[in-house]
């Protein structure tokens, strides 16, 4: 695949994501692995979450056009302030109530309009709504876009390093594919590496001509397989937050 | 109970126990179904009706399942 710039985006999209880009490139860009090798069709790259830096990281730094699913509940910050708070009382462990919460209120009504013009495929809880999500994720790869999305389940890890298990039915994305097309999809597991702002690429997973159920168990397996194997290859575990300074000091050390 | 909709069930969830099954049977909590089965549940529906799901429905029961279908397919 030819790396795509964000010059083939376009119209407001286009905007949004350079202001976004070079706005959070600073901290949060990350390299990628070549993307010499992969096919020029659409991909479905599969990411770990790493608390918020996966997301961000993924839409910055991916070099191709794409179409990210996004839990629905992030697009509405305000009507879900409690739950979403959560999470960000478990990253910054060491603010106040009182400072998470005027935090929140000063990024969140930004937040959530620059969410909306970079149009993700909302991804809503409940089961009923999986088979339609696919299905709009399927036609931006008809049209030509990537698509990048978090399989991770469970509760959103906050442990350095490490990936939890992943869903099964978003895999069903790849029988709505071949109905369409007639091609198998192709899911690459992307892992993300927060500490040397990398993401490593694996090897591309086809979807196969199995019964869909085996065939999206066979998919959702296989990608947890390699991103663990990554996560054990380049990922680094401290025990716990208190120990990311001296992570950080040992990665510039390792990495120059 | 429509026979289609007891082969699909068995086809895609093979462990389900049809025997206890009613309109009243709750997928998740009655027949104890797992967010793939119901996936794979709702696919062979789409494709044996040619009905569309919105994102918008709410099934709890088999029931609600069943008044999906008739709705949709006027049967």
């Amino acid at each position: 695949m030819k790396t795509m710039s964000l010059r083939h985006r376009n119209g407001m999209e286009h905007l949004t994501m350079r202001v976004l880009v070079r706005s959070l490139s600073l901290f949060m860009h990350c390299k990628c692995d070549s993307m010499e090798d992969m096919p020029e069709e659409p991909i479905i790259f599969c990411c770990n979450h790493y608390e918020l830096f996966g997301p961000i990281a993924a839409v910055i730094s991916l070099p191709v056009r794409f179409k990210f699913l996004m839990n629905a509940d992030i697009l509405k910050p305000r009507e879900n302030m409690e739950q979403l708070l959560t999470g960000v009382r478990k990253a910054m462990p060491r603010l106040s109530e009182k400072q998470i919460r005027r935090l929140y209120n000063i990024v969140c009504p930004r937040a959530e309009r620059a969410l909306r013009q970079l149009d993700p495929v909302p991804m809503t809880q409940g089961w009923a709504s999986v088979i339609s999500e696919m299905q709009k994720a399927t036609d931006e790869m008809v049209k030509g876009n990537s698509i990048l999305i978090f399989p991770e389940c469970g509760t959103p890890t906050y442990s350095i390093g490490s990936v939890t298990e992943f869903r099964q039915g978003f895999a069903i994305i790849g029988e709505f594919y071949r109905k369409r097309t007639g091609k198998d999809a192709l899911f690459c597991p992307a892992y993300i590496d927060k500490w040397t702002k990398q993401i490593h690429f694996g090897e591309l997973i086809p979807y196969g001509k199995g019964p869909a159920r085996e065939e999206c168990m066979k998919v959702s397996q296989k990608l947890y397989h390699s991103m663990t194997t990554m996560a054990e290859k380049y990922g680094h575990a401290p025990e716990t937050y208190e120990d990311e300074e001296a992570l950080e000091e040992e990665v510039r050390s390792v990495h120059g | 109970m429509p026979q289609e909709l007891i082969d699909i069930l068995l086809r895609t969830a093979p462990d389900t126990d049809v025997s206890k099954l009613t309109t009243e049977s709750r997928l998740k909590a009655d027949l104890g179904l797992t967010s793939l089965d119901f996936i794979m549940i709702m696919f062979e529906i789409q494709d044996k009706y040619g009905v569309t799901f919105t994102g918008e429905e709410s099934f709890e029961t088999v029931g609600d399942v069943i008044r999906f279908l008739q709705e949709k397919t006027g049967n």
